[in-house]
């Protein structure tokens, strides 16, 4: 299947395009985050892209009082009670009118519809910076698997014009729906969260069944390389026991975990998005693993 | 050349104790822990003006270029010298360690001034003197009241002129800069060295001699060349005398120590000075010692700001292969003698009055030692063991001085870049890196021939030079966001409310469309460009007779075969000795962005007049306006229409200078790279179209986006400075700024190595350096976050702008980062 016209306008919801990504895949690349992930990590870092729809953050330490989205929204959502900025998001319709106006440039949308090449216009902008460094694209999210014809079509449209791809996705679904996306990256990377499936469903609101599954099934195409990535969230799959299953699964698919499997330590980049969300359920709080005990975790990697 | 022959040639122990001895601390850290302190505490050296003055005295019925021939050897023969501990290079920038001299042939009344003012104790911010030492200053200054360089061009130019210039200059509007230029001497260019090394004295003086042989005088000329020659050959024999004296010293030194090891050195020293710069060197450490010769042989005479020290892993190497192959020396050794160079270098020196202080970069002299590059006959890579040994000294020793530049190239070797990366991620911004082939078409352009272009090197920042062939430099700072100040007022300058320009048109009444403005900026521009190269071609040739740059002929060609000093006429080339250093083209560029898209266009976000009052404001009560504008898109993020805008400033620059003649043929030059002077520049500058305030900074460098502009990431700033075309440019600054995080891994550094590979390889970028941000800069950037809104940091596995990131992960990084290095 070519890269057809259709292709070129299909359109999908993207949260944001990360110019210089240096560690989703090799080299230089441009990772492309599309909205919606059918997961609910109780650590989520882009607690922005859980939803399909847009949705708008402010960044109250931006914000210098200026008072513009109070008078220019329309459905008259945000006001002032206490000296403080409240934004009642029930009576927001995210049409946007705040964005531009706020000179403190404290708030912004997440998540917009784009057309396939307008993202891949974005995409080719550092196009030297990939050939230089073997990197290419890379898609993340979210999870591409809410949007599979979006993904593929910018997969396919990267392909046409030589780049490298990288494609993120956490193979929640059945084979039938992940295969025909995977097929078309030349490189994935994979999550394994936890290997014992009530601690999964439970820390994810999801069975890890099918993610399991469709892990043998990429590595056994034989064309990818797979690199699966295990996120280390304190208390709850950081111990030597989780990690130790983790690394039974890569070597029980015949790779070597030294290569094919990487330990991300903890890190509170996304806390602060829980507050520009106005965030009410429960929040991750962790503090990061010591250096000592991710290089103890990382020595179990080496057979 | 029989004497070189039987000379006993030093043969410094293989390995072993040296090593040992500097296991803990290195050899130059030894010595650098000494100085560093020196450098906040240490007074003025009158020593070079006192002997100077004697000699003039002394000397004062012969010509000039005699004159300073007999001073300069006088100079060389009186001046007090000293061998350090640990040290192994023999030579000094002053008289006492970490010491200014003081330079009264430059310009003198200024320490009058400066001494009347403060007395021996010195202004408390700047040097001292010692006890009845500005009473000797005064004494000194009197004597060159009317004959020191600046005064006697002063005299030349008459009082009225004094007074323009002095309006339009450093203290008064700062439109362009004739004032600074009289007291930073001229260099900027990059003399052939190594002729020093591979003929030594004695193969100079033997061409002098030559011409003095056949010599027949017929004319006027021929008087100068016949007194050129003459005073040159006292330089050069002044400088067998300066060495001869250090032999003495080490002799000296060497029997009273009771070290072996010490002792030892200090008689190799001593055989090295009997033999250099005399005789050709066969050794390394007689090349290195030759060069240092070389360069304080210059220094002694015209003080080498900007003057770059060559391809320095290259022009020693033959006699480091011969060492190595001879089993005379080791590379320990070899790193050990660049460190103590370094150590030397830093011993130079400013001194100048208070006007030159905001405009220039801490104590940099820009001396610029060249590694890498290809070879000039093959073509091929040229990396060897030095050009890794000049690395490896520079992570010893902590010094910021010399700077070393990388010459890029396809078939760079790769280890050689890979540790060149390595050292930027330490943290100490350099070495720079440069690509040859934009030099070298550059340099083919202006009439070199292929060897001559492979062979460039760089003088001061960042200009791509050959060795040997130009004169010393003669550059003009300008504003350029300060003649746009002065064209949205119709010549009015607004600080000191006068009448400064050509009346191009009134804004609100005459300048109805973006194509008027232009054509009023670009009429503007021309003025300006008018003024300022008269002074500056007056200002070169009157030099001639104060301040000749005698021995910087000796190392170019054709100067001795011509009779003519280097800037008189003697350089074989002439291009690219004058030129403009134009400041604030980013903040140019965006400005006018605002103006053609946002003013001039149909639905302007404000009318011309409300513009104007709100930039004479400094935008007070039009925070809206102000706001608006900040949001349009600016330079630096990838965005053609904004990158664009840049283009047109800098074509508008070019078109202009290269009409107007420079001395002894060719024209003007356009040299983007603004040293320290957009700080200065800024602060006699109002507010311009593209939201800057007033009196802040403009803009750095000639193609990194204006401080706080790129929020786009390193991609699209490479992008954009891509964007700008640099061919025609002489010399372009790029700066960039990392987390040391973002070079910690060989993955990180890989990346980095691609984004130099694209913007040389791809868009033809001429220069490109790295910050590497510190801890403090983030400490700052925690206080001040709307200052530091493009800072990147990288995080975890990814990067984030430092305003997106919660104070918990601020204050994380900063712990995190300290156990980066």
């Amino acid at each position: 299947m070519s890269y057809t016209k259709e292709m070129q306008e299909t359109v999908g919801q993207v949260f944001n395009i990360q110019r210089f990504s240096t560690h989703d895949g090799p080299g230089i690349r441009t990772t492309v985050f599309l909205k919606g992930c059918p997961l609910r990590c109780f650590w989520c870092q882009n607690p922005e892209s859980q939803s399909l729809e847009p949705v708008i953050l402010v960044n109250r330490e931006k914000c210098n009082g200026c008072g513009g989205c109070i008078m220019f929204c329309p459905n008259k959502a945000n006001s002032v009670v206490d000296g403080q900025l409240v934004f009642d998001r029930s009576k927001c319709n995210v049409c946007g009118e705040c964005i531009s106006i706020c000179r403190g440039q404290a708030r912004r949308i997440e998540g917009a519809p784009w057309t396939v090449e307008d993202v891949l216009a974005e995409v080719d902008k550092d196009a030297p910076m990939y050939f230089n460094s073997g990197g290419g694209m890379t898609i993340s999210g979210g999870d591409c698997e809410m949007q599979p014809e979006f993904t593929i079509a910018l997969l396919k449209g990267a392909q046409e014009r030589g780049y490298h791809t990288a494609l993120e996705i956490t193979g929640v679904y059945t084979w039938d729906r992940v295969k025909p996306i995977v097929e078309e990256a030349d490189y994935i990377l994979y999550d394994l969260k936890q290997m014992d499936d009530e601690k999964h469903k439970a820390g994810t609101g999801v069975s890890n069944k099918n993610i399991l599954e469709n892990a043998k099934n990429i590595v056994a195409l034989g064309d990818k390389f797979v690199l699966f990535r295990m996120p280390l969230i304190p208390g709850y799959n950081d111990s030597k026991e989780d990690v130790q299953a983790v690394v039974d699964f890569v070597r029980s698919l015949g790779l070597d975990p030294e290569k094919h499997l990487e330990l991300l330590a903890y890190n509170t980049l996304g806390e602060g998005k829980y507050d520009h969300m106005d965030w009410e359920g429960e929040r991750p709080k962790y503090a990061r693993q010591s250096q000592d005990y991710i290089d103890e975790l990382n020595a179990m990697l080496v057979a | 050349m029989s004497d070189s022959a039987t000379a006993t040639k030093p043969a410094p122990a293989k390995g072993g104790t040296y090593a040992e001895k500097y296991a803990e601390k290195s050899r130059g850290t030894v010595m650098w822990d000494r100085f560093n302190p020196l450098r906040y505490t240490q007074t003025i050296s009158l020593c070079r003006a006192q002997i100077l003055t004697d000699a003039y005295k002394e000397f004062e019925g012969y010509h000039v270029f005699h004159k300073r021939g007999l001073a300069i050897r006088k100079i060389l023969n009186e001046i007090p010298i000293r061998i350090d501990d640990d040290m192994l290079l023999a030579g000094d920038f002053a008289a006492r360690p970490m010491a200014p001299e003081f330079h009264p042939d430059l310009a003198a009344t200024w320490i009058r001034d400066y001494a009347e003012k403060y007395g021996d104790k010195g202004s408390g911010a700047f040097f001292g003197f010692e006890p009845g030492g500005a009473e000797q200053a005064i004494e000194i200054a009197n004597y060159w009241n009317e004959i020191g360089g600046k005064e006697a061009w002063q005299l030349f130019q008459g009082p009225e002129e004094v007074a323009f210039e002095h309006k339009i200059g450093e203290a008064g509007a700062w439109i362009i800069n004739t004032v600074s230029e009289m007291f930073a001497e001229k260099a900027w260019n990059v003399p052939d060295l190594s002729r020093l090394v591979t003929r030594g004295v004695r193969g100079l003086v033997a061409d002098i001699d030559e011409q003095l042989e056949n010599f027949v005088m017929l004319t006027d000329d021929d008087y100068r060349a016949h007194e050129f020659w003459v005073g040159l050959k006292e330089m050069l024999l002044g400088g067998i005398d300066y060495a001869h004296r250090y032999a003495a010293l080490a002799r000296e030194l060497a029997e009273k120590e009771s070290d072996a090891q010490r002792k030892r050195e200090l008689l190799d020293m001593a055989a090295v000075c009997d033999r250099v710069p005399e005789y050709p060197a066969e050794t390394f450490q007689e090349a290195l010692q030759s060069t240092f010769f070389g360069i304080l042989m210059v220094y002694w005479d015209t003080r080498t700001y900007g003057m770059g020290y060559g391809r320095v892993d290259q022009y020693m190497y033959p006699q480091y292969k011969a060492d190595i192959e001879a089993g005379r020396i080791d590379d320990e050794y070899v790193i050990q003698l660049l460190e103590c160079f370094r150590v030397k270098v830093m011993g130079k020196r400013q001194f100048w009055p208070d006007v030159m202080t905001p405009n220039l970069s801490g104590e940099s002299h820009f001396h610029n030692c060249v590694i890498g590059g290809v070879d000039p006959k093959t073509g091929l890579d040229a990396t060897n063991e030095l050009s890794f040994a000049w690395l490896e000294a520079a992570v010893r020793v902590k010094t910021t001085h010399p700077t070393l530049s990388v010459r890029w190239h396809t078939q760079i070797n790769k280890k050689f870049l890979e540790r060149a990366i390595e050292v930027v991620s330490l943290g100490r911004g350099f070495p720079a890196f440069f690509n040859d082939e934009a030099a070298q078409n550059y340099l083919l352009s202006r009439g070199y021939t292929m060897e001559e272009a492979r062979s460039h090197a760089y003088g001061g920042c960042v200009l791509h030079t050959v060795p040997g062939k130009t004169s010393s430099i003669w550059p003009l700072v300008m504003n350029f966001g300060k003649l746009m100040e002065l064209t949205l007022h119709n010549g009015w300058n607004p600080m000191t409310k006068e009448q400064l320009g050509p009346k191009t048109g009134d804004f609100v009444k005459d300048l109805d469309t973006f194509e008027k403005f232009m054509d009023a900026y670009t009429e503007q521009c021309t003025y300006w460009a008018k003024v300022g190269s008269a002074s500056g071609r007056a200002c070169r040739i009157q030099h001639l007779d104060t301040f000749p740059d005698i021995m910087m002929s000796a190392f170019t060609d054709d100067c001795i075969k011509r009779g003519k000093v280097t800037s008189g006429g003697g350089a074989i080339h002439n291009d690219n000795t004058m030129y403009i250093v134009p400041v604030g083209i980013q903040d140019v560029g965006n400005a006018l962005y605002t103006l053609k898209y946002a003013i001039y266009n149909d639905e302007p976000i404000s009318d011309r007049e409300t513009l104007l009052k709100a930039m004479d404001t400094n935008w007070e009560g039009y925070d809206d306006l102000r706001a608006k504008i900040t949001a349009l898109p600016k330079y630096g993020n990838d965005i053609a229409e904004v990158d664009d805008m840049v283009n047109l400033g800098y074509d508008m620059i070019k078109g202009i200078w290269y009409q107007i003649p420079a001395a002894y043929g060719s024209h003007y030059e356009v040299a983007p790279h603004s040293i320290g002077f957009h700080g200065g520049t800024g602060v006699k500058c109002g507010a311009l179209p593209n939201g800057r305030e007033a009196y802040t900074s403009m803009s750095d460098g000639a193609v990194s986006p204006t401080q706080g502009d790129d929020v786009s990431g390193p991609t699209a700033t490479i992008n954009s400075a891509g964007h700008i075309d640099q061919s025609e440019l002489y010399g372009v600054l790029f700066n960039m700024r990392f987390s040391p995080a973002a070079l910690k891994t060989p993955a990180g550094r890989a990346n980095l190595a691609a984004l130099i590979r694209t913007y040389f390889s791809d868009y033809k970028g001429k220069h490109i350096q790295f910050n590497v941000i510190s801890r403090e800069d983030m400490i700052a950037a925690k206080k001040e976050p709307e200052k530091h809104r493009d800072l990147i940091v990288r995080v975890a596995g990814y990067s984030a702008y430092w305003t997106d990131l919660p104070e918990s992960i601020r204050d994380e990084l900063i712990a995190r980062s300290e156990n980066e290095f």
